[in-house]
């Protein structure tokens, strides 16, 4: 089923059943109210004259993660947090997280970053929760990324892990997913 | 084109081209559906009556930079970023934000270029007030009342006192318009 664009009747010109068909049954179903499922949802566009319903996702892994690299570069931890989801093409990723460098320093030592990747983006330090140096303090921070350009379908997001030197602590990480 | 209330129909009324472009097509052309395209956006409501798509946006700028100004300024690479709106923005900000020596906070935050509304303040800023480090801080901000227009969100930059640096690096801005 797709939308038609709704034609302009001429006055003498009488409706056939096609006409309402798809005039009237097939675009009212393209409509929102036709394709809301449940409640808190919202409607994005799903390419054009198409919508679809997206509803707001949040994933938590609070329990504290010590991880220590071994090269510059982001890794999974077993605890994500991570989320699958439908999208059009297009999502917001908000998260958060506490965060130090247990061997680090005030800068001396190295720094600790989190930040979202998906299978089609890596993670990258350019919008990454970051600290620097620690002072054994898990300060929290948080960030946002719009991620574009996707092929549209089902999609995981999860949030990386990335230590300069030494062990980077984490803990309450938070990541909110808006689908577009 | 505007949306008509539907009208209550009557047996053995005759059904005019009117009535069927006003009530069927018009109104359809109101709808979301209709508006959708391609781009990244969501349906939002637009006045009685009325919704629209709105497209998300996000800038980034990469680039180091520093000021010692005490009232907010611009910077290289902005970030800044356009986006047709109803009256209301949500804006997601951050930067990694620092000062070069310790003396008062440094901040940053976004503004509306050319509306008092949307101008940058400390109330709603990112602060840092540690010295050499580059942590990065978030903030947020949802205006309205603002009347339906396309402004430009810039990012803006300031120190709390005098012979404060600030430094900032991988300042991002993400605009959801309603």
């Amino acid at each position: 089923m797709a939308w038609t664009t709704p034609p302009t009747f001429v006055v003498g010109q009488i409706p056939t059943a096609a006409d309402l068909n798809a005039l009237l049954r097939d675009n009212m179903n393209e409509t929102i109210p036709a394709k809301a499922s449940r409640r808190s949802g919202y409607f994005a566009s799903a390419g054009t004259n198409a919508l679809a319903e997206r509803h707001i996702l949040r994933a938590t892994a609070f329990e504290t993660k010590d991880m220590t690299m071994t090269s510059t570069s982001f890794a999974s931890h077993p605890k994500g947090p991570s989320l699958t989801f439908e999208h059009s093409g297009s999502f917001l990723a908000i998260y958060s997280a506490r965060l130090y460098t247990v061997t680090g320093s005030s800068g001396t030592g190295g720094w600790c970053a989190v930040a979202p990747a998906s299978s089609e983006e890596s993670a990258s330090l350019n919008y990454s929760v970051r600290n620097h140096g620690g002072d054994d303090a898990l300060f929290r921070a948080q960030a946002q990324h719009l991620f574009t350009g996707h092929t549209p379908g089902e999609t995981t997001v999860e949030l990386q892990y990335q230590v300069e030197t030494g062990t980077g602590r984490f803990a309450q990480c938070e990541l909110i997913i808006m689908p577009f | 084109m505007a949306w008509s209330a539907p009208k209550t129909w009557t047996a053995e009324a005759n059904l005019t081209a009117s009535e069927l472009n006003t009530q069927v097509r018009d109104n359809l052309l109101m709808t979301a559906t209709a508006q959708a395209t391609s781009a990244p956006s969501w349906a939002v409501t637009a006045s009685k009556n009325a919704v629209a798509m709105r497209q998300i946006k996000e800038v980034i700028a990469t680039p180091q930079v520093s000021t010692t100004s005490t009232s907010p300024v611009s910077l290289s690479g902005g970030p800044s970023i356009s986006v047709s709106h109803g009256g209301a923005l949500l804006v997601l900000f951050s930067a990694r934000i620092h000062r070069t020596s310790d003396m008062s906070a440094v901040y940053a935050g976004p503004q509306i270029n050319g509306k008092p509304k949307g101008a940058v303040n400390t109330s709603t800023a990112i602060a840092s007030a540690v010295t050499g480090e580059v942590t990065r801080h978030g903030g947020h901000i949802l205006w309205y009342d603002l009347g339906p227009d396309t402004d430009t969100i810039e990012m803006k930059y300031w120190v709390n006192s005098a012979g404060t640096t600030g430094v900032y690096a991988e300042r991002v801005i993400t605009v959801l318009p309603l």
